[in-house]
Parts: C-alpha cells; structure tokens; sequence
C-alpha cells in the first residue's frame, strides 16, 4: 500500500521508446542465431521496459534484479558450457543488455546501454563480413547516434529528422578520418590472442570423411568455395588441382583422414615447371586446410604449415574470409623415403568384402610387370568398360559396394572411381590413398572463381623414385570432366548447379557481375591487413613505421581543423555573416581609435553628424559611409552589389574620400 | 578517477585565477572556453580500445571500420560541443532578493546571435552541480532564460559569485564549459525575526499638540480653489466679503511610525537588531500608517508601498555601520 515513489526517469517515455526500438534492430538479427528461451527473455524483457516507461512503473528491486541476473548468466553457461566464443559472447551480452533495462531510468544507465549498443552492433561482423553489413553498420551507427543524442537532450523535442541530420552529420564529417584511420593505422599480423573454437553455423565445403554420394551432393552447389587471381600465365584447366584433405583410412564404405596423426617432417621436392603466383580469396570452411594448387612452394603465408600429407593448413579454422598469397609449382616430384607404417597404411583394406574387385586386381597384378602397369591396366578398364559418369548413380546398399559398383551399376560420380580406384590399386599392392579438394576454375573478369560444385576425389599412388603421384581415373571416364568442368561434361538432362551449365544468359551474367563487385570488396577491404598496408604505403611513398604515424597524426590534425573551421563558421554571430554589418564595425572601429566613441544611444545618423562636428576634415566621408550603411542596412532587401562595394571601398580609405 | 578528479581541480584552479569580474552581458569567448573528456566519454573511449584489441585479434575489417568510424566521431563531437557554447551570451537579469536562509535563484539569460539553436545549455555555480535534467536551448537569435539556485547566504549585498556555463552535446562524450564571472549581485535581507512590539506612532502619545480633535479642529480660512469640498465653504463669510472662503482644519498630527536602530539599543547583536527591524518593516506594512526608517548614517522617510518596503530592506541588508 505503501510504496515509495519510483524515482524519476531521466528520459520522457518516448525517448525510452527509440532507445528500445534501436536495441530492436541490433538484437533482432542476431536471436535468431541465439537459443530460443533468451530470444524470448530479451523480447519480454523489452516489452516490460516499453511498458514501464509508458505507465511509469518503478524498477524492480535489487534482490529481484540480481537474482534475474545470476539466473540468465547461469542458464548461458548451462547452453553453452563456456562465456567464450562468439556465440557465447554474444548470448552474454544480449543477456547483459536485457538485465540492464530492468535499472535503466538514469541518465548513467542510459549511457551505458548506448555504449553496450555500439558493441553489439560490432559483433554482427564476427557472423559476416559481406559488403551488405555495410548498410547495417551505417545505419546501426546512425541509429545508436540518434538515441545518444535524444539522452543528451532530456528536455526532448527533438523530431527524429533533426536528429537524423545531426547524426548523420557526426558521421559523415569523421568519414574521412575514419578512411585516414583505416588506412594509416599500423595493423599487425594474426590474433593478439588464442581465438575461441566456436561450433559456428553450418558452412558447406569438404570434409574429413568422404561416403559415397557426398561429393556429388556438395556438387549441386554453386556457393563460392574460393576465388584466384594468377599473377602470369594461367596453367591448363588440366593442371588445377586444388588439394584438399588426404583421405587414408577405408572400412569398406566410407573414406577418412587417418587418426594416427604423422610426425611432421620436411618436404624435398624437384620442382619441375615453374613457380605459378597467385593470390587466393578463400570462403570460411571452418576447416584448417588452404586448398592450395598442388603442390605449394615457400614462402608459405603466415601461419601456414606444408604437412607431411602436402596438405597446406592454417593455425586456425578458417571461419572468415582470408586472402593469401601463394606459390605453386604442378609439376614437382617429392623426394621422400617413406616409412613402413605410412606403407602398410596405405595398402590397408577391411578383409574378404568385395572379392571380385580383388579378383580383377589380382590378375593385372599377374599380368603387369611393374606398378605403373597395375595403373596403366586400371585405367584403361575403366576408359574401355561403359562406366558412365553421372550425378546421380543408383544407390548402393551392398557390403561389397566397389564390386556392385564395378560389375553392375557402372555409374558413378568422381568419388566412386576415385574410392574404386584406390581400392583396387591397395589390393593390387600398390600403396594408394584418396585425394579431395577442387578441380578446374571458372574465369569471371581476371579472377577465377571456384565453385562448390568443382568439388572433386581423385587419387595418388606410392611408384618407388617418384614419390606420390597423382592419377585421376575421373578422366579416364569423362575427360570432359578435367578439361571443361561438370557442366559439358555430364549427360544431357542431368540437374547441373546453374552456373556450371555451359551458356551465358543475363541471370548467370547478373550474378556474375555481382560476384566481380564482392571479390573487389573482399580483395581491397576484407583483406587490408599487414601485408597490404605495406604495399599501400610503398606505393604512396611512406616506407617507414615513423612516416606512416606521422602522415596519419598530421592528415588527423588536418581533418580536425577542418571540421573545428566548419563548426566555427556554423555558430559564428550573424553579424559576422553579414558583410553590410562586418564593414560597419570596423568603420566604428577606427572611429574609436580616432577617440570618437560611438555612444550606445546613438543611431548611425546621430553618429554622422557627431563626427562631422568634431572632426570638419571628415565630414564628407563620415557622410558618404553613413549614407550609405543606413541604406544598404534598412533597405530591407539583399544588398545590391555595387553599392556594396562602394561602400566597401568608402569604409576602407576612411577618412579619406574615395 | 580521484587522479582526474584531481587533475580537474588543479585545472579549475588555474582557471579560475584568470577571471575578474566584468560587466553582464558577456560573450563566450574562445579563450574562456575550456573542454575535457567527461566521464562517460573516458568509458566510450574504453569501449573503443576493446573494439579495436577485437578487430586486431579477428582481423575483422568492419569492425575496424566501426572502431575508426566511432573514433572520428568522438574527435568531431569535441568541435560541435565547443562550437555549441563559443559565442553565447550570458547575462543575469535582476535577482530578486531573499530573507536571510532562503535559497536564492540566479535567473541567467541566454542570447544566440547566430544561425543555429544551441541545444542543451546547462548553467550551475560549480561544474559539479550541473544537472542534465535542467538543460535549456537556445534558438537561433533568441533568448533563453534558466538559471540556479544558491545556497542560502548570510545578509548582505553579495557579488554574484564565478558560475559555469556548460554543454554536454551532442554526444556527451566533452563537457565544454565557461567560467563567468559577472559584476552583479544579490541582496539579502535580514531574516526577520524578534517579537517586539511595534513602537507606537508617537502621535498617539503625551507628546501632542493641542489639536487632540484632529480634523475637526479649525486652523485658518483661504480663498477658494476649484476642487475645494462644498462642506468646508464658510458659507457665513461669503456675503460679508463677497469671496469664497474655505475653511481648512489642522493636519492631525503626524502619525508615522519611525522605525529606529536606537530604539534596541538594548539588543548586542546588531544581525539581531536587523532581524528585528525588518520585522518591524514588515509588519508596518502591513498595518495602515506610513512608516520610516532610521540606521546610523541612514534614514528612509516615512512611505508605504511596496518599493519603499524593499528600499527600507535594502537599507537593512546593506546596512555596516557601527553596531
């Protein structure tokens, strides 16, 4: 019955509305990514305050806010098992943000949401990098500057299109420092710390484990994998193999990278064509690995390391864009002496499944008399038998899938040659393993860009004195294939990802088009790092650390006084902006200094006549400018010009007569 | 923060021996006008070194852009709050005075010469006492009144003490603020207090003349001027000399009660001898006769009104002379 009377709110509640609206928009997008029972706690949360601030409810008590606190805070780790990541991070600053509003009614808890706002929006950007955040950030940042206004103006009145211009103002004058900042800030390499292992969304790419079918249902995308950019001649399309994870273990089904991890060692390689340099924008995978031109020459990236499976793989999983500069070299021979177990490993094969694959192996291996026959014989079995390459094969229930595959289907995409293949070759005694990454690339402009649907499996087999070498059975199949890509290279009437299909009509021209303006974002903003700030400021001639901090503070300085010149202009008197009235005052000015001081009672005619008495010698040009400023001034029209000018020159050689 | 707070303190002190008193209205000039970061703005730009250490641990280049963007913002904002405040004119229009122990309010009167209103205009005695929720703005060539209050003061005729005038806008990340040291000052009056008795008109007492009747008594005749009621015409006279006579009566005896400083001799403590005098004012005022007032070296004719009241006041808070 008693109640105390709730203290009084900084903000009238429609100020309160727009800060709520505003955290709306930071909020909304990133719930959906967040567990359903904190979308609902921030919403509700929201909607009480709205409430509260229409009907003017007092704040809940401490007790009650803390323990509200401490209940959200527990529930996030319960979700999450950790306050670390992005996700996490973000549920625990939705959380603190929505706990917040239960004691905002101050003008210090108003600020304090503001600022919390402005790093939420911030975080949008762990999610995405692509050029359509940039309206976001923008329009956030406009958002979350209108709101900072209103609360430094608690009185209101303030219609939202005022403070839309004066926000927008704010931002568009520290456009430019913040280009000079963005440029000329000294960047430093990698992450100052371990950055957090987050489950993170759903991204498409390879994997570690290779079933039948998994490829070919990645091929029916046509998502971005990686774009290149040569730097000289573009080898053939034959020669574009981008390595992915080596694939060594086999049960009969699936293939998958080896558990035993190998000790590293160093790569010796011949390298037999020359080096190839490009630059590779590469789409998060969430994987480590590079999907590097086989083979990879130092220098290596920062961060990168060449395993001992030829692999190039990151410090990190790849969850944001990346650019790298790479070398490459495909025609190489690794100069290796392989060890046993790697050996063994690789002729490794689950026991009595598909007897007559063996069967057939067995009987090139009687007829050959080296490896390199085994592979000629296999080869040519498949290029002579009528397998058909397709992306839809029949599916295979069977426990002795390769033979079903061999002997009755015959069709198959790139992974069940490559898995039949390597099958075979390990039966035969010939160490093999399978291969995954990318195979070819589609010009766009002057890049190339790689798409999901280039997903490819081939094969590599052990030949003593030449090391790994690659043989793509895929190619024996469907040539095409390595030549032109998926789409010329499948049978009519097939679903083919849409940009894959041979033929360019304005959809296909449109998206590529759009794809050309996002490798220009990725390559020239995304990608400003070290690297490119240093070739940036070479070019611009600033070699030094020093010169780039001096030209970022004095191109700061000047921007500043530009602004602080602008600002003094806007609110300078109104006399100051009146050229009629500038003149006048310097004319009292050096009456002044003649000892003749204008009295505050005394209207120009007054004046006139006072000098003409005092000072006969100036009567005339006394005259000539007060004439003059009384009709220019009460004229009430906009000065004429000429007798402007005139009567700029008169208070200019007063006391003389012009 | 007790190392900034400290730092602001040396700050203000050094300021605040620059300033002499000048005649109101004055201008916000640019070398009077002082700008530091407030304490939000210290946190905004705590905020800002986390989204940076995060844009450098992420190579994240949009969130570089919003740190920069953010970080430009917060240097352009230093110019718009000091441009909000250059060029204002502060005055103080009379303050009205108080009884010793009253707050006193300091009205202050803004003027905006130029072509943009000034928003969120906050004036306090000290810059600790500025309040948000008092701001006022200032359109384009207008005037604005706010003001504050003072603590309540002892009497006397008190100079207006130094006052700040300050902006927070647009972002409150600066406080821009003007010391202003204006010549005016304010009165206070003696609190009144003292139960004395009103000292009686002295008319009323032995010392009076003979005409005890007042205005019945007849003192003399004269000629008759236009305005002159019938009833005071000596109708008898009028056919003896062939002239208008009108009789006039004795002024009754002067009435006014004189308030003096001498008559509490008794009382030591010359503020309680004020107190009791401005009792006395008030109290006579509102009664019916005029009254007048005498301090050493001072005297207030009898009157009544209410600007003779506050002359009479007046006298009492300026009042120094010897006890």
């Amino acid at each position: 019955m008693n109640q105390p009377a709730p203290p009084a709110d900084h903000l009238p509640p429609q100020h309160v509305q727009h800060i709520l609206a505003m955290l709306a928009l930071l909020a909304v997008p990133h719930l959906l990514r967040m567990p359903l029972w904190l979308g609902v706690l921030v919403l509700s949360l929201g909607a009480w305050r709205s409430l509260a601030a229409q009907r003017t409810w007092a704040m809940p008590r401490p007790w009650l806010r803390n323990l509200l606190t401490v209940l959200c805070f527990g529930a996030i780790y319960a979700h999450f098992r950790t306050f670390n990541g992005h996700h996490a991070g973000v549920a625990l600053l939705l959380g603190m943000l929505a706990m917040k509003l239960t004691e905002m009614n101050q003008r210090r808890d108003y600020l304090v949401v503001i600022y919390l706002s402005y790093f939420l929006l911030v975080t949008h950007f762990l999610f995405s990098q692509e050029m359509l955040m940039l309206p976001l950030l923008l329009l956030g940042a406009l958002a979350v500057t209108m709101v900072l206004i209103e609360v430094n103006h608690p009185q209101g009145g303030l219609p939202l299109r005022l403070l839309a211009r004066l926000g927008g103002l704010l931002m568009l004058q520290s456009l430019p420092l913040m280009l000079v900042f963005f440029l000329l800030f000294p960047r430093i390499p990698g992450p100052l710390w371990g950055l957090p292992s987050d489950p993170g969304d759903a991204i498409s790419g390879l994997d570690e484990t290779m079933d039948p079918g998994g490829i070919s249902n990645l091929s029916l995308s046509d998502e971005v994998a990686f774009r290149v950019r040569f730097d000289g001649p573009v080898p053939p399309a034959g020669q574009l193999y981008w390595r992915g994870p080596v694939l060594e273990d086999f049960d009969g089904r699936s293939w998958r990278v080896s558990r035993n991890a190998d000790f590293p060692r160093a790569v010796t390689a011949r390298y037999l064509s020359d080096t190839l340099s490009y630059e590779m924008q590469l789409e998060p995978h969430g994987k480590k690995w590079l999907l590097a031109l086989d083979l990879p020459q130092a220098p290596l990236p920062a961060n990168t390391e060449l395993g001992p499976d030829l692999v190039l793989r990151h410090r990190y999983d790849i969850r944001s864009k990346m650019l790298f500069r790479l070398n490459a070299v495909t025609d190489h021979r690794v100069e290796e002496d392989i060890l046993p177990y790697v050996i063994r490993r690789n002729l490794q094969t689950p026991p009595e499944i598909n007897p007559r694959a063996r069967a057939l192996a067995a009987g090139w291996r009687a007829q050959a008399g080296d490896d390199e026959a085994v592979i000629r014989a296999a080869l040519a079995h498949f290029r002579e038998r009528p397998f058909t390459y397709t992306l839809q094969p029949p599916p295979l229930f069977n426990d002795n899938l390769i033979d079903e595959f061999l002997f009755d289907s015959q069709r198959g995409f790139c992974e069940h040659y490559a898995s039949a293949f390597t099958f075979l070759m390990r039966v035969a005694g010939v160490p093999a393993r399978v291969v995954t990454g990318y195979q070819g690339a589609g010009p766009n402009g002057d890049y190339y860009i790689v798409r999901q649907s280039d997903a490819h499996a081939w094969s590599e087999v052990w030949l003593d004195g030449r090391g790994w070498v690659r043989v793509d059975p895929t190619a024996a199949v469907a040539p095409d294939r390595i030549e032109f890509g998926l789409g010329r290279s499948l049978p009519q009437g097939e679903p083919v990802p849409g940009l894959a299909r041979p033929g360019r009509d304005l959809l296909i021209r449109l998206r590529l088009g759009w794809d050309q303006v996002n490798e220009a974002w990725n390559r020239w903003f995304l990608a400003y790092g070290p690297e490119l700030q240093r070739d940036f400021l070479r070019k611009l001639g600033l070699p030094s650390l020093r010169a780039m901090l001096l030209a970022l503070t004095l191109s700061t300085i000047a921007l500043l006084i530009g602004v602080g010149l602008w600002a003094g202009r806007q609110y300078r008197d109104r006399a100051e902006s009146d050229a009629v009235l500038r003149l006048w005052r310097r004319y009292l000015a050096r009456l002044r200094r003649a000892g003749l001081k204008p009295r505050a009672s005394e209207g120009p005619r007054d004046l006139t006549e006072r000098v003409a008495l005092q000072r006969p010698a100036w009567a005339t040009a006394a005259r000539g400018v007060g004439e003059l400023y009384v009709e220019l001034r009460y004229a009430g029209t906009r000065p004429d010009p000429l007798r402007l000018r005139e009567f700029r020159q008169r208070v200019r050689r007063f006391p003389r007569t012009p | 923060m007790s190392l900034i707070d400290g730092l602001n303190r040396r700050f203000e002190a050094w300021v605040v021996s620059r300033h002499r008193p000048e005649p109101s209205p004055q201008r916000v000039r640019r070398g009077r006008c002082y700008i530091l970061p407030t304490r939000p703005g210290y946190l905004f730009a705590l905020m800002l070194l986390a989204m940076l250490l995060g844009a450098m641990n992420y190579s994240n280049s949009l969130a570089f852009a919003l740190c920069f963007l953010l970080a430009g913002m917060g240097l352009v904002t230093m110019h718009h709050t000091n441009a909000n405040l250059l060029g204002l004119s502060v005055g103080v229009p009379p303050i009205a005075p108080v009884f010793a122990g009253e707050p006193v309010h300091v009205p202050i009167q803004f003027g905006n010469d130029s072509d943009r209103t000034r928003y969120s205009i906050l004036t306090a005695p000290g810059r600790q006492a500025l309040r948000h929720d008092r701001a006022c703005d200032c359109a384009a060539g207008d005037l604005a009144l706010s003001g504050f209050d003072l603590p309540p003061a002892g009497r006397g005729a008190h100079p207006l003490p130094r006052f700040a005038v300050a902006t927070e806008f647009p972002l409150g990340l600066f406080q821009a603020w003007s010391w202003q040291t204006l010549a005016c000052e304010y009165l206070v009056y003696p609190r009144p207090a003292g139960r004395r008795p009103l000292p009686a008109a002295p008319g009323r007492h032995g010392d009076r003349s003979g005409l005890q009747e007042g205005r019945d008594e007849f003192s003399h005749l004269r000629d008759y001027r236009p305005g002159d009621a019938l009833r005071s015409i000596h109708w008898r006279r009028y056919p003896a000399t062939g002239r208008l006579s009108v009789k006039t009566f004795a002024e009754p005896m002067d009435e006014s009660l004189w308030l003096t400083w001498d008559s509490l001799a008794d009382l030591k403590d010359p503020e309680q001898r004020l107190s009791q005098l401005c009792r006395w004012v008030l109290d006579s005022e509102a009664g019916r006769s005029p009254y007048g007032l005498r301090l050493p070296g001072k005297e207030i004719s009898p009157g009544r009104g209410l600007s003779h009241r506050n002359a009479c006041l007046e006298a009492l808070a300026r009042h120094d002379g010897p006890a």
